[in-house]
């Protein structure tokens, strides 16, 4: 059997190669690279530096900063490095604001993960802590104090909400978005979120070899790990935002204590000037924790985290009856001489309608009704017009949808007869349209949506779409679905009506009547609660609202007041609004003077 | 059962190298276990105890009696195999232990011996040899391998099934296989390639298979217990660091260092020299065995010395090659050095049915 012998041969000739492989893979690890190896054994310190990159500054639309970084610095272990947590718990304890337990319990955690890439133990920590860390460094074992990027709020609460806060990516986020690793910074909220992924950069990765003292003694790791390759770290973009953060400060001390809402904008081009919410909350708060509370914070501040201007949803109240106009007007409901009695309450099916004027207005027609805000104008004309008629109008506005602005939005409530059988399972009653047509009942808007509705009469007829970020583009973009420009003659009969609102003598706007430009406006005070429940406490009181444009006959900016529980819209709306048009005026002046000055 | 006595003068290099091995082996677990205490060193002298009296009783048998009861082996493992599913005790992700009282035993390390012994059994009952086999002729020897090999793989303990299929394969390839069916086999192979990946590698697996080709997708954590293994080697450089003073091993970087990773300690604690004299040891066992092959004439018995010489053979190539960063990996013991009651057992009666069948 001469084959089996052969095949005996072939065997044997593998065995010994093996051997010889296997002894050459020795030699190359032992003797070739032996020296190398050993010295890593011995150290057996390999880190993993993660360079933080820092998150992209966000400018207001002059260039002003609203949101940069300032250096931070935080103690970082290298859980590898541990040996004795106790020691270690005890001398940090002496240096930093964080229970000897605590911290014994987060570092038995960390130095269980034998990982080569540090962990954060105190952020952010203060001058004198920064100098006892350094006095003590040879006692920390695997400390390490990493130079990070701290957010730097100028504008502190006036902004806070609009801007939004970062904080540590949680599981969920880490598992969204693939680049976002566990214990990467995130935005949370507002700006920092919508814009998250440009504003985040790349954090840079580096891999060194240490010596007990921390001291880098190679950079070196190829041998190791030849395919382990540093990471550069890619800075975040800046965000070049359409807000004008003069106007944004004082738009927030406009609104004083009350809540509510501001949004000015510019009506052509639906660029955000300023946007305000209140309550608000300071930022430094939010982004300082390390052991993180982060449940406290949500439920002490989470009302005020939300952006009131784009997902707060109320009662229109009377700024509604501007689109109800427009509808009669195109509908042919009413012609502006319509003529309608007004005696301060209306019946259908002998149910009692009140109108804000108890005593009444007397013979109103359409001007009139807008200018005195005249409520049983519109319920008699509403019947005639249906819900039908008046719905597609409240779509045209863009009132029920999303404006598309770049920032987290709710929809609001935009009712009609399908809209309520969905919902609540019932037919459409006579008076609620009546209600409706007042911005009363169902139908709940966001203050930016009514922003968006007054820019369009002010424009002359475009619905824009409202932008926070600012672009090259010239051309406004327009809300789908209400992408036809309304019609002129309509929109200009409108205008003279918002004129009168605030220039006429018995108009509702009168308090936001300004001496330096033209303000035209409607005012709003939308009931929480039915009016036969009376009360003073705050809650129950009115939602004031103002929206409002100026100059009147070439429009520029638009603002819109919402005072939540203020009471009326013309006492309590109508003077912040009248604020931020002239602070824009003046604002603009001024800035036109100095550009002057500079070119002369 | 008639007894035979074995020619031991003949054989007494096998049992000095073996011992010399098991010497090494228990200095090693003795040297390690200076942190976590004398556990594991006790448990594997008695297992070791256990096996030369293993290898004592098998090596008074007759060739014909082993050969007549292979197949009483190779079910009684197979059944036991199965039974695993039942009564099994799950350990790190694979259901491949029985518990019985302080003992806990590894039916698919003995399940090796018996697809080897029943290969030999098959090959052996033709008169004349042949040189190479069809298709037809292949179809039980491959059968009686892939059987045990995919409930081994059910459990899931690729590296153990890997192992049993090398051994298994060797065997078949040895004995030669026909021009035409060597090509159908590498066709199927191939198409069954796909669906292999998909349904029968774990994630897991596939990991430690993309980090050994890249490192760079995960060096902390797959391909961690790699690198630590190497530095760990490596540091030893030429001399070793010593008796219990390898750092790497005695600091907990280098994981499973009692078991699957004990090569590496004794590369670090000494030195290049010890670990090729390891090698050599082993290496030497390999070639007496596969001597031993070559000298019977019994073709049952020529087979199955092959097959055990292909069992120590494929276990060292595997553990090393893993250790030293030559493949992924994948856990299988070094016979003799790595701690464990189920496969050095299966060592031992490796070397027994060696000493067996060499008699004339």
């Amino acid at each position: 059997m001469g084959f089996l012998k052969h095949r005996f041969t072939i065997v044997f000739s593998m065995i010994v190669l093996f051997f010889l492989v296997f002894s050459a893979r020795l030699f190359y690890l032992q003797i070739y690279k032996g020296e190398e190896y050993r010295n890593f054994s011995e150290k057996n310190i390999l880190r993993a530096l993660e360079l933080p990159a820092p998150r992209g500054r966000i400018f207001d639309r002059n260039g002003e900063k609203i949101l940069y970084n300032k250096p931070s610095f935080n103690i970082r272990i290298f859980p590898r490095e541990v040996t004795d947590v106790e020691d270690l718990a005890e001398n940090l304890a002496g240096i930093v604001n964080i229970p000897e337990k605590e911290l014994l319990k987060k570092l038995r955690e960390i130095a269980s993960l034998k990982s080569f890439y540090p962990v954060t133990i105190a952020k952010d920590i203060s001058r004198e802590e920064l100098l006892l860390v350094e006095k003590s460094k040879e006692a920390l074992e695997g400390m390490f104090l990493e130079v990070g990027h701290k957010r730097v709020y100028p504008h502190g609460e006036a902004a806070a909400v609009l801007l939004g806060y970062i904080g540590i990516a949680d599981a969920e986020e880490v598992k969204t978005y693939s680049q976002v690793k566990a214990g990467n910074k995130f935005g949370k909220m507002g700006v920092e979120k919508v814009f998250d992924s440009e504003l985040r950069g790349i954090n840079g990765l580096e891999y060194v070899m240490v010596d007990a003292h921390g001291k880098v003694i190679s950079e070196s790791v190829d041998t190791l790990l030849p395919t382990r390759k540093n990471r550069e770290m890619v800075p975040g973009k800046d965000i070049h935002l359409t807000i004008d953060a003069q106007l944004q400060k004082v738009a927030y001390e406009a609104l004083g204590k009350e809540k509510g809402a501001i949004v000015a904008m510019d009506v052509k081009s639906g660029e955000i000037l300023a946007m305000v919410s209140r309550p608000s909350y300071r930022p430094e708060h939010i982004s300082k924790e390390l052991f993180p509370d982060q449940k406290r914070i949500k439920k002490k501040e989470s009302f005020s985290l939300l952006n009131r201007s784009t997902q707060g949803t109320y009662p229109p109240g009377s700024v509604l009856k501007i689109i109800t106009a427009f509808a009669l007007l195109e509908e042919k409901t009413a012609d502006p001489k319509s003529s309608v009695h007004c005696p301060g309450h209306y019946f259908i099916n002998k149910k009692r309608f009140n109108c804000w004027r108890k005593e009444g207005h007397g013979h109103m027609d359409l001007h009139k009704a807008i200018v005195e805000s005249c409520d049983v104008y519109f319920y008699e004309l509403s019947l005639k017009l249906g819900v039908d008629g008046l719905y597609p109008y409240l779509k045209k506005f863009g009132l029920g949808e999303r404006t598309g602005i770049a920032l987290p939005e709710k929809r609001g409530v935009s009712p009609s007869k399908t809209w309520k059988r969905k919902h609540l399972k019932e037919p459409w009653y006579p008076g609620e349209t009546a209600i409706l047509a007042i911005g009363q009942g169902y139908v709940t808007v966001t203050p930016l949506q009514i922003s968006v509705m007054t820019s369009a009469i002010a424009n002359g007829g475009i619905i824009v779409k409202p932008k926070i970020r600012k672009t090259d583009e010239k051309e406004p973009f327009r809300i789908p679905g209400a992408t036809q420009r309304l019609d002129a003659k309509s929109v200009s009969f409108l205008k003279k009506a918002l004129y009168g609102a605030v220039n006429e003598h018995r108009g509702t706007g009168i308090y936001a009547r300004s001496k330096i430009t033209s303000v035209s406006g409607k005012t709003g005070t939308a009931q929480v609660v039915s009016a036969k429940f009376e009360s003073t406490k705050k809650r129950f009181q009115d939602h004031a609202w103002f929206t409002s444009y100026a100059p009147s006959d070439s429009a520029e900016i638009s603002v819109t007041v919402l005072v939540e529980n203020g009471g009326s819209g013309s006492v309590a709306a109508a003077p912040i609004a009248k604020e931020i048009i002239e602070t824009y005026f003046r604002l603009k002046k001024e800035r036109d003077e100095a550009r002057i000055a500079k070119s002369e | 059962m008639k007894l035979e006595l074995p020619n031991l003068s003949r054989y007494s290099w096998l049992l000095v190298l073996t011992a010399l091995l098991c010497l090494a082996g228990l200095m090693n677990l003795y040297s390690i276990s200076l942190l976590e205490g004398l556990g594991a060193f006790k448990k594997q002298l008695v297992w070791i105890l256990a096996g030369f009296l293993t290898v004592a009783i098998i090596s008074y048998l007759r060739p014909l009696t082993l050969k007549n009861h292979s197949i009483t082996f190779y079910m009684f493992f197979l059944v036991l195999l199965g039974l695993i599913f039942v009564f099994g005790k799950t350990v790190s992700g694979s259901r491949s232990w029985f518990q019985i009282g302080p003992i806990s035993a590894q039916p698919s390390e003995f399940i090796k011996i018996g697809v080897i012994m029943m290969l030999a059994n098959y090959y052996a009952t033709e008169v004349t040899a042949k040189e190479n086999y069809n298709l037809v002729e292949l179809l039980k020897p491959v059968a009686l391998l892939l059987v045990p090999t995919a409930a081994v793989i059910a459990q899931p303990d690729m590296g153990t099934a890997i192992t049993i299929l090398l051994i298994g394969s060797s065997v078949i390839l040895f004995l030669g296989i026909s021009r035409n069916a060597l090509l159908k086999i590498i066709i199927v192979v191939l198409i069954s390639m796909v669906p292999t990946w998909h349904l029968l590698i774990k994630d897991y697996q596939k990991e430690r298979i993309y980090s050994f080709m890249d490192t760079s997708t995960d060096p902390f954590g797959i391909s961690y217990n790699s690198i630590q293994s190497q530095i760990a080697i490596g540091s030893g450089m030429g001399y070793g660091k010593g008796f219990s003073l390898g750092s790497q091993s005695n600091l907990n970087f280098l994981p499973a260092h009692h078991t699957d990773f004990a090569f590496s300690v004794i590369s670090e604690e000494w030195g290049f020299r010890g670990a090729v004299f390891i090698l050599l040891l082993y290496f030497s066992i390999i070639l007496f065995i596969l001597n031993t092959a070559t000298s019977l004439e019994d073709r049952f018995s020529m087979i199955a010395c092959f097959g055990i010489a292909a069992m120590f053979f494929w276990h060292a190539v595997i553990n090393i090659a893993m250790i030293t960063g030559l493949l992924p990996i994948i856990g299988t013991p070094l016979f003799f050095i790595s701690y464990g009651g189920s496969s050095t057992l299966t060592a031992f009666i490796g070397i027994g049915i060696v000493l067996c069948l060499r008699k004339k």
